[in-house]
């Protein structure tokens, strides 16, 4: 009987094993059966205008999770980038205040924001060798905190139209948002498999310590991937900013959680060294998709919460049957 | 045998007369990895308070051995006897509960609680579980007392000495009663004179009729402290001597002379001018001003028994570890290596021993492995990759190394050990180093890739790379090298062109007793 | 003899003065900086009701720190505090206005849930060997979610009996105190003085070898994480008697905030080393600060900055005090 029961648990363990190399495409599988799903239980759901304003939800967390992903290829992981989306809203809200002119001045400020906070989190990380679990989740407190005394609890201030463009408008049929999505995608896929720096990224998560004796710069790779991850968060946070047109002291709650369940489910794993940018962007659709059935079910944000929880922690379960 | 032979006479009589009867048999002991028959039969026993040595170059079979007597391994055929019962085991906990552990180099304490805690461990004395703190540190001074030994129960075991650690595993055994402790290079870290107090403590050992199973390469620890000694060599048990009963050069006999049945390439290349000098290097306690030169399209081997400094060595020149003292010198002038993007910049390739944690990203591909050292130099176009070249550049190497795959995307870890071998190999041929250390090229790989991967090593000397070799393989160092240095203690205590060297020659120099302090008799205070 | 003469030496060093400084911990000089800072800032700092209010507004966090300690001691982590400290707030409020005569039942229904979710945890963690950090952190989002669907805005009301529980006071002190110290004292002396306590440390200090000396391994994490859902459950309830009334997302800050006590109190992240007074130290220190800053009429937005780095220079310390530490040779 129980012999049966370790054949079992071995089949599902083997097989298990195999999905992580083909999650990154599995989990577009996924997307599409969900797809399905929703034409069964809520058909409205399928209208096309609400499915492109569910693939505009999922280009904000779908670029942030770029980010997150290249973080956790070098076997670290980034907390901090929701509390980068908020500030960089509050600030330009606050600092344009509805006006276009200092829009250039104003993105680069910003642009420089991801690159310090980046720039600090790969130092303490890598030179002080604080877990990144610890240094980002202070790193999140300590920013979200100078967000709410920038704006002394009280955001004020409006986003430009051009931003509001980028944010809310469509080129065509597609929301603008998506194209940036797209683009930045475009761009890591061929920065991580065709730039000698992706090889980087993999063999430092891979084995950090084969990696240094090979030669590799370990420290400069996981303070790139950190910076890359603050940028493409202060991208995010641009755009997002556009989206509501306001700015907003919770703009960035979840995306941290978000990123990195969206990151995992689409096949990247915790301990680093594989994954694709492809299954994180299925990983952004899919949680997408199931926030915005939840709510067009009806289901309160109490439920999606649970649901999200729920998914992470089968994640994380598959996850770790899949490196034994 | 017994209360007869003594008469009303003694207890001690009595006991002495317990302690010869056999009490431990291991029978027809084997144990067959995929490839590889580790043990072949082996049969040994044990009498109570008898300290019994195992002694065999690496490979030889006894970490095997001793891992399935401490229930680490289960063996797939023979059987293991105590006290007349046949015992069927397979877990460490198990094992202790029959009364067999080991204690191997990483000791097994918690750093964080005290001598007492360790040593009561599991089996702390209490009421309703709260602790007798004075019962726990009694006790404790008890199994010192038996031991001979005083060390302070309240001290934290994270805080003292390896000896002192070791001698704190020494009475958690006794404390729970184990009546076999399995002892693996025991001395492996200790001072001359801590090795005396181990001793002391090894009799008390005896006196309590607790038999221990000693490993060691040191065989004048083995003459001084075991009372029998058995030889393994490749799998299976070629004697077993009373130590009165044998003399040293009969145990390295036994312990090597084999036929070289393996074919070395012919060593065919002629050494001149110097690629790499190693000038008065020294490391805090591990290394000892170490003077070499590795000259061009020759194998200089390095010789000696495990964890004489070799590893530091290797370490030192290319820069992972720091040195004290020392400077190394590529084609006349001073490299300054201080890690190892240093040293790949100074043209020195490094095979690390262990391919697994320090040579291979397993998860990665084999492609991706060997061209990672090269991707700037050789495979990149501006901020590309070439995939052409790199292909070329790949597949060469692949073809070069006769790495069997099926293709070169396939992941590293799924290749057995010779081809993980040859890809570490390949990814240093791919920077065309002058000077390549390897350390332990053929460890855990089959016949046929092992003579490929040394045909390729003399291959690179014909085109003038020097290497460093280390290796624990005698017949390996005798077939390879073209001169031949020896380490013991953190020292080179021999060199010899390969002419002069065998077996015997370089095992005399490797065993040779290094007396660096006095071996003054300071025990432990006995009681 | 060399090894009894080291000792005999180490033991009259520790009668000396200096070395009774060097075994104080650096939080309880942190903590008594802060307070003489305040006392020095702002002259109503010695006041009965600043310090009530100290006290009232601290031992929460002081209760939930408790499991907090115990899980890092096993080289875990628990982040469900937090939701778990809000779930019970919000339940108890939630049903005790309607069925106010069932005010005890409620409570201890409150404390099983606490327990519940902290079994969940422990049995998945020591069984399916999951990461204690990823794992709480999932289980917390879902209670988090199940809280919020009890109540989502604030509200629900306790009994007036219940309100007493955090106000009783015997003449100038609150009864608080007393639940602190008798619980932190339980918990020390099952911590410093019993078999099992001994066993939280050896799993934390070196897990195999607890193994091997014959702990159940999975028994003490199953513990540990029941017994932090127990205080976190009691936490809960001491804030519903405080304010009266449910907040679906009181507890938020306190997974980090217990985390950073503990830390500061001297708990090692790695496991096996540390103790809960020092979490209680850390608890306070942050709770005076929070309230330091107050008085100085410093925004409450600033407690997130100074969190963040606290939380960060605790961890920086803590490996450069312990890193090296924890290796045998």
């Amino acid at each position: 009987m129980t012999t049966k029961l370790a054949e079992g648990v071995d089949f599902i363990r083997s097989a298990s094993k195999n999905i992580n190399r083909y999650q990154g495409l599995m989990i577009w599988v996924i997307v599409a059966l969900l797809f399905l799903l929703a034409r069964l239980i809520a058909p409205s759901f399928l209208n096309p205008i609400h499915i492109l304003n569910v693939i505009r939800q999922a280009s904000g967390l779908g670029i942030v999770t770029i980010g997150q992903t290249i973080v956790l290829f070098t076997g670290g992981l980034d907390l901090s980038n929701g509390a980068v989306i908020t500030l960089v809203d509050v600030i330009a809200a606050t600092i344009l205040n509805g006006k276009n002119d200092l829009l250039l001045p104003v993105i680069l400020i910003c642009i420089l924001i991801g690159l310090a906070v980046g720039l600090i989190n790969g130092l303490l990380i890598t030179k002080l060798k604080i877990p990144p679990l610890i240094e980002t989740l202070g790193m999140f407190g300590i920013l979200k905190g100078i967000a709410y005394v920038y704006t002394r609890g009280a955001p004020k201030g409006d986003i430009p139209t051009s931003l509001e463009f980028v944010g809310s408008g469509h080129i065509g049929p597609i929301p603008t948002q998506v194209f940036f999505w797209v683009f930045f995608t475009i761009i890591a896929m061929i920065v991580m498999n065709k730039t000698p720096f992706g090889r980087l990224i993999f063999s430092v998560g891979g084995n950090q310590k084969a990696a240094r004796l090979s030669g590799v710069h370990v420290d400069r790779v996981v303070i790139s991937a950190y910076i890359i991850s603050s940028c493409l968060a202060a991208f995010a946070g641009l755009i997002l900013a556009g989206y509501i047109g306001t700015g907003s002291l919770t703009l960035g709650e979840g995306y941290n959680l978000n990123s990195l369940a969206a990151a995992v489910v689409g096949g990247t794993a915790f301990t680093g060294g594989t994954g694709t940018i492809i299954g994180s962007a299925g990983g952004a659709m899919f949680l997408a998709i199931i926030i915005s059935l939840l709510r067009f079910l009806g289901l309160p944000y109490s439920t999606q919460l649970m649901v999200q929880g729920v998914i992470l922690a089968v994640a994380i379960f598959a996850q770790t049957r899949a490196q034994e | 045998m017994g209360r007869e032979e003594c008469g009303d006479a003694s207890l001690s009589c009595f006991i002495i007369s317990q302690m010869k009867m056999q009490f431990l048999e291991m029978r027809n002991i084997t144990k067959d990895f995929p490839g590889v028959r580790a043990l072949d039969s082996i049969s040994i026993s044990l009498r109570q308070g008898e300290v019994h040595a195992l002694v065999g170059e690496n490979g030889a079979g006894k970490s095997t051995l001793i891992k399935i007597l401490s229930g680490a391994y289960k063996s797939d055929q023979g059987e293991i006897w105590l006290d007349g019962e046949k015992k069927d085991y397979d877990s460490p906990v198990q094992a202790l509960n029959l009364g067999i552990g080991a204690i191997y180099q990483e000791f097994n304490l918690a750093p964080n609680l005290s001598v007492a805690q360790n040593v009561m461990l599991g089996q702390v004395p209490n009421r309703y579980g709260v602790i007798n703190t004075k019962e726990v540190h009694k006790r404790t001074e008890e199994v010192f007392n038996l031991l001979g030994v005083n060390l302070d129960t309240h001290g934290l075991v994270g805080k003292l000495t390896v000896a002192q650690q070791q001698i704190v595993e020494i009475a958690k055994a006794l404390a729970r009663n184990l009546r076999i402790i399995i002892m693996d290079e025991p001395t492996a870290a200790l001072t001359n004179i801590e090795i005396q107090r181990l001793f002391e403590v090894i009799r008390a050992l005896k006196d309590q009729a607790v038999s221990i199973i000693y490993i060691s390469h040191r065989l004048g620890e083995i003459f001084e402290i075991a009372d029998t000694v058995s030889v393994l060599k490749d799998g299976k048990l070629v004697g077993t001597r009373s130590i009165n009963e044998v003399n040293r050069d009969e145990v390295v006999l036994m312990m090597i002379g084999r036929e070289l049945k393996d074919y070395y390439p012919p060593k065919d290349t002629i050494a001149e001018g110097s690629v790499l000098k190693v000038r008065d290097l020294s490391v805090h306690d591990k290394l000892y001003s170490i003077n070499l030169e590795i000259r061009k399209g020759e194998i200089l081997g390095v010789a000696g028994l495990e964890g004489q400094g070799q590893n530091e060595l290797v370490r030192a020149i290319i820069g992972e570890i720091k040195r004290d003292v020392g400077e190394i010198y590529r084609n006349g002038e001073n490299a300054k290596i201080e890690s190892a993007i240093d040293a790949i910049r100074a043209g020195i390739g490094y095979i690390p021993d262990d391919r697994k944690q320090d040579g291979l990203i397993l998860i990665r591909s084999v492609n991706e492995n060997i061209a990672l050292p090269s991707l700037k130099k050789r495979i990149q176009n501006l901020i590309f990759i070439n995939n052409k070249k790199e292909k070329t550049f790949v597949n060469e190497l692949i073809k070069k190394l006769a790495i069997i795959i099926t293709s070169r995307l396939q992941l590293v870890r799924n290749l057995s050990g010779g081809n993980q071998q040859k890809v570490v190999l390949a990814k240093w041929l791919g920077i065309q180093p002058e000077v390549l250390i390897v350390a332990e090229p053929t460890r855990g790989i089959d016949v046929g890739s092992k003579s490929e991967i040394h045909h390729m090593m003399r291959d690179l000397t014909r085109q003038g790379v020097g290497i460093l070799m280390v290796s624990s393989e005698l017949p390996e160092i005798l077939g390879m090298s073209d001169r031949i240095i020896v380490m013991a203690e953190g020292r080179i205590v021999a060199e010899m062109p390969w002419q002069q060297a065998s077996e015997e020659v370089i095992m005399a120099a490797a065993t040779k007793d290094i007396i660096s302090e006095e071996i003054s008799v300071d025990a432990f205070t006995r009681l | 003899m060399n090894d009894t003469t080291i000792t005999a030496e180490k033991q009259s060093q520790s009668r000396s003065l200096k070395s009774i400084f060097r075994h104080i911990r650096p939080v309880f000089y942190a903590l008594f900086l802060l307070c003489t800072i305040g006392i020095i800032t702002q002259p109503n700092f010695l006041t009965i009701r600043n310090l009530r209010n100290i006290i009232l507004s601290t031992t929460p966090w002081a209760i939930a720190t408790i499991g907090q300690s115990l899980t890092l001691l096993t080289a875990g982590i628990d982040l469900s505090i937090g939701p778990v400290v809000s779930l019970t707030n919000t339940v108890a409020a939630f049903l005790m206005k309607d069925y106010p005569e069932y005010a005890l039942g409620i409570s201890f229904l409150c404390i099983a849930l606490g327990l519940l979710v902290g079994l969940i945890n422990g049995l998945v963690i020591a069984y399916l060997r999951l990461n204690p950090f990823l794992f709480t952190l999932a289980s917390g989002i879902v209670i988090q979610g199940l809280t919020l669907g009890i109540m989502y805005q604030p509200g629900g009301i306790v009994t007036p009996e219940f309100l007493k529980i955090s106000r009783v006071s015997i003449g100038v002190f609150p009864l608080a105190i007393f639940y602190i110290l008798v619980l932190y004292a339980i918990g020390s002396f099952i911590l410093k003085r019993t078999s099992f306590g001994l066993s939280i440390y050896a799993v934390g200090g070196n897990q195999y070898s607890a193994r091997l000396s014959g702990i159940r391994i999975e028994r003490v994490l199953i513990a540990v994480y029941t017994i932090s859902g127990f205080t976190a459950a009691l936490a809960g309830l001491f804030i519903a008697s405080r304010i009266g009334s449910g907040d679906p997302i009181v507890g938020e800050p306190i997974s980090l905030d217990t985390l950073t006590a503990a830390v500061l109190g001297g708990t090692s992240l790695f496991g096996g080393i540390g103790d809960l007074w020092g979490g209680l130290a850390g608890a306070f220190f942050i709770g005076t600060l929070s309230t330091t800053l107050n008085l100085n009429n410093v925004s409450p937005f600033y407690q997130w900055i100074v969190k963040g780095f606290i939380l960060i220079a605790a961890m920086a310390i803590d490996l450069w005090r312990h890193a090296g530490n924890n290796e045998i040779t």
